[in-house]
């Protein structure tokens, strides 16, 4: 199953966060060796590890993370615009264009190079979901020279538009179109019945409050927050479904088939 | 660029002050099959940080209330606004909580609309705002519409967010803009009069990706269009013709 988390929400799902953040441990310096940072617990993040950070996670089956992808907007800060700029004589920033990275496959995962096929593809499409759903065109992601054949093989290669050094280490700028037929072509490869949860609007309500930008009164806002939320649990016994009474049709509890998606 | 989206960011100069701001996304709103479509900076940022400015298609009776109840302190949308990038699905958000249902009963009262679609839009020195349409219509409907219109959207809520802060003061000093090579490349090609064809075949690369340095360079140049960069880099001698 893929799941959209925000960085927000991270800490709302302990489990998946804390296997996520090992795998990446394990994925970047462990077997690609990178000048990664590594926390003492074992995780590693980086500044790009923000609250506005969206991933695109693989759940596997017992709960922990079986792969993942890290979403950004180039209007923000980005590693392609901080670090790789030298590869393209610039930067890339456009609000209908996201990066992509740390790109990550759990190297946990039993079922060798099938299992490892089929996770990529599940998350390029989840990938290919967002973007569609957010109207985004492209996305932009720098990557290691045989990260080429595992994208080309999820059935949504991406265009190289420029390249840096040689063999194993050489590093790549892509880009990938997205479209329709992008999804299609994924899909035609993606695991049958593999489920995609909605993308969930950020939890933003409650977390992102404690982190709002000084723009915004926030200790207005706070208490207001605190109250609203005493008020919320006296009223939750006496409440009905406010969602259904307003004629609001929570989309996020209905999980998508892919299998589906396919036969449409 | 679709004439829809083209006709509408031709008239994004015409903003000159809230009023304006109210005609133009009334056009948006006629165009794009929507009951309602707002613009509101909570924090044009910087030196204007806690400047608001924005307009609105609702009932004024509507902002009204919402400003006198502070409605925006709970209001789900803001909150979830305020937290991220990413566009924001009315569907996908928590209604519960009872001061959220009254919101939720009273903006039905004024004919908010059932769905709606929020891009937040956050920038340097705490800039942040909100560009958001709504309408009531079934469910079904309101995804053929969004999957539609999202990206068109996305773009708009953008170059409405930057005029925003341009005739408010509040726009940084554009440093001069840093084209990379292959963006000034297209540029200057584009300028050139030749065709998306054949700048792509010119400079080996698929139209795709010359969309994506177009739209780069269009993005740092604060071009309405590719034709408007082409426009703003001449003139401001990025580019030599």
């Amino acid at each position: 199953m893929i799941r959209f988390i925000y960085g927000n929400d991270l800490t709302t799902s302990p489990l998946l966060a804390e296997t996520m953040f090992r795998d990446r441990a394990g994925q970047f310096r462990t077997r690609l060796n990178w000048d990664v940072r590594v926390d003492p617990n074992g995780w590693e993040r980086d500044q790009y590890d923000g609250p506005d950070a969206l991933y695109c996670v693989y759940v596997l089956p017992d709960g922990t993370h079986g792969g993942s992808g890290r979403l950004m907007p180039t209007t923000g800060r980005t590693m392609l615009n901080d670090h790789f700029s030298h590869l393209m004589g610039g930067e890339i920033t456009s609000p209908l264009i996201w990066e992509s990275t740390r790109f990550c496959v759990s190297p946990r995962i039993a079922g060798g190079a099938a299992a490892g096929a089929r996770i990529s593809t599940a998350l390029m499409l989840a990938g290919c979901e967002v973007a569609l759903r957010f109207g985004l065109t492209h996305y932009a992601a720098v990557f290691d020279a045989p990260m080429r054949r595992i994208y080309r093989s999820t059935g949504w290669a991406p265009e190289i538009v420029a390249e840096d050094g040689k063999g194993r280490d050489k590093l790549c700028l892509g880009l990938w179109e997205v479209s329709q037929d992008a999804r299609a072509a994924i899909l035609a490869k993606a695991p049958e019945g593999l489920e995609l949860e909605p993308v969930p609007a950020p939890l933003a309500g409650r977390r992102a409050l404690a982190q709002a930008r000084g723009d915004i009164d926030r200790a207005r806002i706070e208490g207001k927050l605190r109250a609203g939320l005493a008020a919320e649990a006296a009223a939750q016994d006496a409440a009905g479904d406010a969602t259904q009474a307003a004629g609001f049709a929570p989309s996020n509890v209905v999980p998508m088939q892919a299998r589906a998606a396919r036969a449409a | 660029m679709h004439e829809r989206l083209q006709s509408i960011v031709e008239a994004v100069p015409s903003i000159t002050d809230a009023g304006t701001l109210r005609l133009f996304l009334d056009r948006v709103r006629a165009l794009y099959d929507m009951d309602n479509c707002i613009y509101y900076a909570l924090s044009l940022g910087g030196p204007k940080a806690g400047c608001e400015f924005g307009a609105m298609t609702y009932d004024h009776a509507w902002h009204q209330r919402y400003e006198d109840v502070r409605y925006r302190d709970c209001d789900p949308v803001v909150l979830s606004a305020v937290g991220g990038f990413a566009p924001i699905n009315w569907n996908d958000l928590d209604w519960t909580g009872r001061p959220v249902r009254r919101l939720l009963s009273e903006a039905r009262e004024f004919r908010v609309g059932n769905h709606g679609y929020t891009i937040p839009i956050h920038g340097p020195g705490g800039q942040f705002a909100m560009f958001t349409v709504s309408k009531q219509c079934p469910e079904g409907d309101w995804c053929a519409l969004l999957a539609e219109s999202a990206q068109d959207l996305l773009l708009i809520a953008h170059h409405v967010h930057r005029h925003a802060l341009e005739i408010n003061g509040a726009a940084e000093p554009l440093a001069p803009p840093s084209l990379s090579p292959r963006e000034r490349d297209a540029l200057a090609l584009m300028a050139a009069g030749r065709s998306r064809a054949q700048i792509a075949e010119k400079l080996k690369i698929s139209e795709s990706t010359l969309r994506v340095y177009l739209d780069s360079a269009r993005h740092k140049l604060g071009g309405l269009n590719a034709f408007h960069a082409v426009a703003i880099a001449v003139k401001g001698g990025s580019i030599k013709i």
